[in-house]
């Protein structure tokens, strides 16, 4: 070890301050070293090591006294005791921390934290508890007690379980492929080629072999303790259960691990973590009522959530390749297809219209930006988030005694004719509501006036 | 007097030697109790081991014990199967490492299991600041959101945590060379980070997945993953350039997001994404370029049939040289979470209304008990021969193109995976890294090119029936390059050439396809038959748009859509823009090739498909772009009539002219795996194969193949 090379720092502090003071008087080694540059070179090299020295005093002390200041027997000393002591109490200190996970002295192997704190770490790190499933049967055969704050589930909701229960079904077939604990199906691979099965040769990496990682669906248990997660997405639902995504990995064991009472078979020993930072936060009250459109440059409509349908009542299907502003009510139809090439031009834009309902106009907030393209900086499209004013407001707007329901909207149900065709209908000619025609009068347009005529 | 003061001097030199001796033996005496319970790693360590290391674990661990020994406090019950808990298990289980990192950046404690990952070991990292092992810019960003994270005492302690991409110091090179501290490399890790109140103010707990280190490259690791992960793991790995068009993408992963086999290749990704989740991916994708690896949060992504695919996705920037030629490009892993109807990803639980219904954990309790004394299934893993994705992407790119010599009907199954090479190898060459070249129209691209003469029988059915032969296109292509002059009228060329008035305006395009069929490699495009959607077709209509995406195409993808295209009926829409008529072909061709299908119908049979319908396409050489622009607003649907003229319509369904446009329905597997391109060689050798010869040979392929539509199930691990 390094430790036989050391030396003593305060020796060799004491050396080189007495070489320090020869400078000069070459002599012993470097008496050979007769010329300018010699003796030059000498100093520097003297120098630089006598720096290096004095950097590695530093640090030791450095980090005694970092010790005397960590380990309590010090600190109750009251004066700051020399370094022979501060190690001796380090030690003796240490050995008081291993005490508590008392074993036998020779197969004793230092270490950071305990098993207890080790399980402590996974579940704060990583959110994560672990598992044991025999390969042969599915069956759980160990899960942690930390299941419980991560999945809301007791221990016994999974011991003795076919692991099959506890995840999406949809997920069964992948989990029975990682459950494949023997070494010959591992090994085997199909050959992209020829489409036969051949053994794996050597280039199989070791860890590829017996290591596991997918991804799975869990059940949860009931969310209302699990309060971060109620918000968050995705969240699977079958069957009225429901089911988190759930980072999975592991490996492969021949036997059960020491400690667990189950008949000698591979099995899967596995972390199971709940990545809530990966789960985009969906559900915050007022996104209930919002939807997303995505506009190409033209101003073209080219995506509409779904959402949109139980919102305004249009389907996605009628509203995709029209206009955006289309959606809008005549009146603010100009309003919106200005913020639009406003935004092109890079101005951020949110405003205030009404669209188009089945059957009516509903007040909605309009917040768009520019998707660039992060690699080319090219434009891509606009992301516009629609955000519909809540029921109150709604009230408050139509209530309005002048407000007329507006009749002959294309995409309501009237004259019981179909109206996705009347819809597609009219599209090509004049689906654009001629809002010139309507009086600048927000609400006072004329219903017998029809887009139509 | 001399004497006796050089004596004195001895004595004293004496004695303070000897009390240097005693107090060094004293000393290494206990460095020797120290290393006994110091946890020390004293295998591969990069640093010095000398005493100071030593003495900066023992710090460290004092100072773990002192400040942070409340956030490790716990709660859980001491199991009797706590020996499960040890450090191994949990190295050997997790893809990463732990660590906990005090507030002012240096490390209490890594897992041993970081040596895997970085090669620095734990002895390496434990007391020295986080600063020193991660890249100067992320230390910046780490340093920022972890003292975000960071709450006064006494409010909620965070539970969340926040993802982050960091760039950490590596000693051992992908090749696993190891490498000294001072010469090492940057390997992105994506950490999860906690933040805790502790005793000493806030401690961050950090869990780090990366993968091995020395385990190759990214991308060799990523052709591995696809190799084992692909299907059983729901795991795709797809292709882009750095625009994030896709230039590869695996069968399964196109029929998850187009239910039809219509290819997303050359699609831009980010027309893909939710526009809900874009401000996620659009983060993620600028880390992605800053830091050449990252790993997404969940985004969804607009799947087939009205569904969203939850997503994860992890993205490396490979800088890639094939001959000589450097470009970068994007290889992006995506597990697929979950799919979810596009409603049900939307439902919101409150605190009253959890999601879905109350899971009842009592009566699981009872149903355990019923279980309990049933016979446990059995699950037969011997005999299981795992579902791989029969194409491996970094084999079929490095390949090179075969002018193969095998006969013309194998070629015609191999065309289509030779054309993915080559559209592959063709991006790649041509437009590795940079961006996506100025917009241009590109009927204005054509234009400029010379006239040619055998446009005029460009659109004729003899164009048709070749290329209603899917899986031969390129042949097809060569031969009519070749013989169209002469061939007027083939055996079918009843209908469509001769009522083509304007064909000279086509005749730019018929230039375009024989240069190209001649100079640039056979592309994917014309393997597959792309339908014609009334969606794609209407939102077609966004100039700018698509003559950007026409740069990233290579001119023979989009002709052989074009022709592919020319040849599909359109049916069943009931949308009006599918009786619009269209501008030409080009336009059409590229539009619909690369702007994404929103609509999810169910894939057509087209075997039992008759000419129903006009063939759109027929008609769309009249038509300038300018023009369909116009029309596409404006056009009454009156008007429409007068291009539905009659003689458009192959009026008998004759063979081969009414030989419907045929689909390979074969599994992927199948089409993948015929070899033999001889579609190049085909045409240079200017050899004209009768077209009746082909055609015996096609009937029975279409037999062989009716027996296949049932069993075609690309993913039925996710339907």
């Amino acid at each position: 070890m390094a430790q036989d090379i050391f030396m003593d720092p305060w020796q060799s502090a004491t050396s080189f301050a007495m070489e320090d003071e020869d400078m000069g008087m070459p002599s012993g080694k470097y008496a050979r070293m007769e010329d300018e540059m010699g003796e030059n070179k000498e100093r520097f090299a003297r120098e630089n090591h006598s720096e290096i020295e004095r950097r590695r005093r530093n640090k030791m002390t450095h980090y005694i006294n970092e010790l005397a200041e960590m380990v309590p027997q010090c600190a109750s000393l009251g004066r700051k005791p020399d370094k022979l002591t501060i190690l001796r109490m380090a030690v003796s200190h240490m050995k008081g921390i291993r005490g508590h996970t008392a074993q036998d002295e020779t197969s004793y192997k230092p270490s950071f934290l305990t098993d207890q704190e080790l399980k402590h770490l996974i579940l704060e790190a990583a959110n994560g508890f672990l598992f044991v499933v025999c390969c042969q049967t599915g069956k759980v055969l160990y899960v942690a007690d930390s299941i419980t704050p991560v999945l809301n589930l007791k221990q016994e909701d999974w011991l003795q379980r076919n692991l099959n229960e506890l995840i999406h079904p949809d997920d069964q077939d992948k989990i029975r492929d990682q459950l494949c604990g023997s070494e010959v199906s591992v090994n085997k691979v199909l050959d992209l080629k020829s489409g036969s099965v051949k053994r794996e040769g050597a280039s199989t990496r070791v860890h590829m072999s017996c290591r596991r990682g997918f991804i799975c669906r869990m059940r949860v248990g009931a969310l209302e303790p699990l309060h971060r997660l109620r918000n968050r997405r995705p969240l699977f639902q079958h069957a009225g259960q429901n089911y988190v995504v759930m980072h999975c990995t592991g490996y492969i064991k021949n036997a059960p691990p020491q400690g667990i009472n189950a008949p000698a078979s591979s099995c899967l020993v596995a972390i199971a973590r709940l990545q809530v930072a990966s789960m985009p936060v969906c559900a915050d009250p007022t996104s209930t009522n919002q939807f997303s459109v995505r506009v190409s440059e033209d101003g073209k409509m080219t995506f509409i959530d779904a959402r949109v349908s139980d919102l305004i009542g249009l389907s996605s299907d009628q509203l995709i390749g029209r206009y955006w502003w289309n959606l809008a009510h005549p009146a603010d139809e100009k309003t919106l297809q200005d913020s639009f090439v406003a935004l092109l031009s890079d101005q951020p834009m949110r405003i205030n219209i009404r669209v188009r309902t089945s059957t009516d106009y509903i007040p909605c907030t309009v917040s768009a930006y520019k998707f660039m393209n992060p690699y080319s900086e090219q434009f891509e499209y606009v992301v516009a988030t629609h955000q519909i004013a809540p029921q109150e407001d709604i009230n408050n707007w139509v209530t309005a005694p002048t407000v007329p329901q507006p009749q002959a909207s294309e995409f309501g149900e009237l004259g019981g004719a179909p109206s996705a065709v009347d819809y597609g209908q009219s599209s090509s000619g004049g689906w654009r509501p001629e809002a010139q025609g309507a009086p600048q009068a927000q609400w006072q347009w004329d219903p017998m006036n029809g887009y139509n005529q | 007097m001399e004497d006796n003061r050089k004596r004195n001097m001895e004595r004293r030199r004496e004695t303070s030697r000897h009390a240097a001796r005693d107090r060094r033996s004293k000393e290494s005496d206990i460095f020797d109790d120290l290393k006994m319970c110091v946890p020390i790693v004293e295998e591969g360590t990069v640093t010095h081991l000398d005493r100071i290391a030593l003495l900066r674990v023992a710090a460290t661990i004092c100072r773990l014990r002192k400040t942070a020994g409340n956030v490790l406090e716990n709660n859980l019950d001491n199991e009797i199967t706590n020996e499960v808990w040890t450090e191994d298990t949990i190295a050997e289980c997790l893809d990463g490492f732990v660590m906990i990192v005090d507030s002012d950046s240096s490390i209490l404690y890594v897992t041993e299991s970081v040596a895997m990952y970085l090669g620095l070991t734990q002895t390496d990292l434990t007391g020295r600041a986080l600063r020193d092992f991660l890249h100067p810019s992320d230390y910046d960003e780490f340093d920022k959101q972890s003292k975000m994270l960071h709450k006064p005492r006494g409010e909620d302690t965070d539970t969340t945590g926040i993802n982050m991409v960091l760039r950490m110091k590596t000693v051992i090179s992908p090749r696993g060379r190891c490498l000294n501290l001072k010469s090492a490399l940057y390997k992105s890790v994506s950490f999860l980070v906690h933040s805790k109140v502790s005793t000493g103010g806030h401690v961050s707990f950090m869990q780090g997945i990366t993968i091995p280190a020395g385990q190759g490259t990214t991308n060799a690791n990523a052709s591995a993953m696809t190799k084992y992960t692909e299907s059983p793991m729901g795991a795709f790995t797809t292709r882009h350039t750095c625009d994030m068009r896709i230039t590869f993408v695996s069968d399964k992963f196109n029929y998850i997001l187009k239910s039809e086999l219509k290819t997303l290749m050359g699609t831009s990704f980010y027309e893909l994404v939710h526009p809900a989740d874009m401000m996620i991916v659009s983060k993620s994708m600028k880390e992605l370029f800053a830091k050449g690896h990252i790993r997404t949060p969940y985004y969804r992504l607009i799947a087939a049939n009205d569904t969203l695919a939850w997503i994860q996705t992890e993205a490396t920037t490979i800088t890639h040289t094939t001959k000589g030629q450097k470009g970068q490009y994007v290889i992006c892993v995506h597990y697929v979470l979950g799919i979810q109807g596009a409603e049900e990803s939307l439902v919101v639980c409150t605190d009253s209304m959890p999601a879905g219904m109350q899971v009842d954990i009592k009566k699981e309790v009872d149903d355990t008990r019923d279980y309990i004394g049933r016979q446990p299934e059995i699950v037969e893993c011997v005999d299981f021969t795992p579902l791989i994705e029969p194409e491996d992407p970094f084999d079929t790119v490095i390949e090179p193109v075969v002018g193969g010599e095998e006969p013309v009907k194998q070629a015609d199954m191999g065309a289509r995976k030779n054309s993915y090479d080559d559209v592959l190898q063709w991006l790649f060459r041509d437009q590795p890294s940079s961006p996506p070249p100025a917009r241009y129209r590109s009927a204005d691209r054509f234009r400029t090119t010379e006239p040619s003469n055998f446009g005029s029988a460009l659109a004729s059915p003899d164009f048709m029936d070749s290329s209603s032969r899917t899986s031969r296109p390129k042949t097809s292509y060569g031969r009519r390059a070749q013989s169209q002059g002469s061939r007027t009228t083939g055996s079918s060329s009843t209908s469509a050439s001769a009522t083509l008035p304007h064909s000279a305006n086509y005749s730019p395009l018929a230039e375009g396809i024989s240069q190209c069929g001649l100079n640039s490699p056979p592309s994917i495009k014309s393997g597959q038959v792309v339908y014609g959607d009334a969606r794609s077709m209407g939102r077609s209509c966004d100039p700018s748009d698509s003559s950007r995406r026409f740069s990233a195409l290579s001119p023979s993808d989009t002709l052989n859509v074009s022709s592919t295209r020319g040849i599909n009926p359109v049916i069943g829409s009931n949308d009006v823009f599918s009786t619009m008529p269209f501008a030409d072909s080009i336009a059409i061709a590229e539009r619909i090739d690369s702007s994404p299908t929103l609509t999810s119908g169910e894939p057509i049979l087209c075997d039992d498909l008759q000419w129903e319908e006009p063939d759109l396409s027929c008609l769309a050489p009249f038509v300038d772009t300018y023009d369909m622009m116009q029309m596409d607003e404006g056009l009454p649907p009156e008007l429409q009539a007068l291009y539905d003229l009659p003689d458009f319509t192959p009026a008998v369904p004759q063979a081969p002219a009414a030989r419907p446009v045929h689909i390979d329905r074969s599994p992927p597997a199948k089409r993948m795996h015929q070899s033999g391109p001889s579609d190049l060689d085909f045409m240079y050798t200017q050899h004209y194969q009768p077209f009746q010869q082909d055609e015996t040979y096609w009937q029975g392929q279409q037999q062989q193949n009716e027996q296949q539509p049932s069993s075609y199930s690309p993913f039925p691990m996710l339907s």
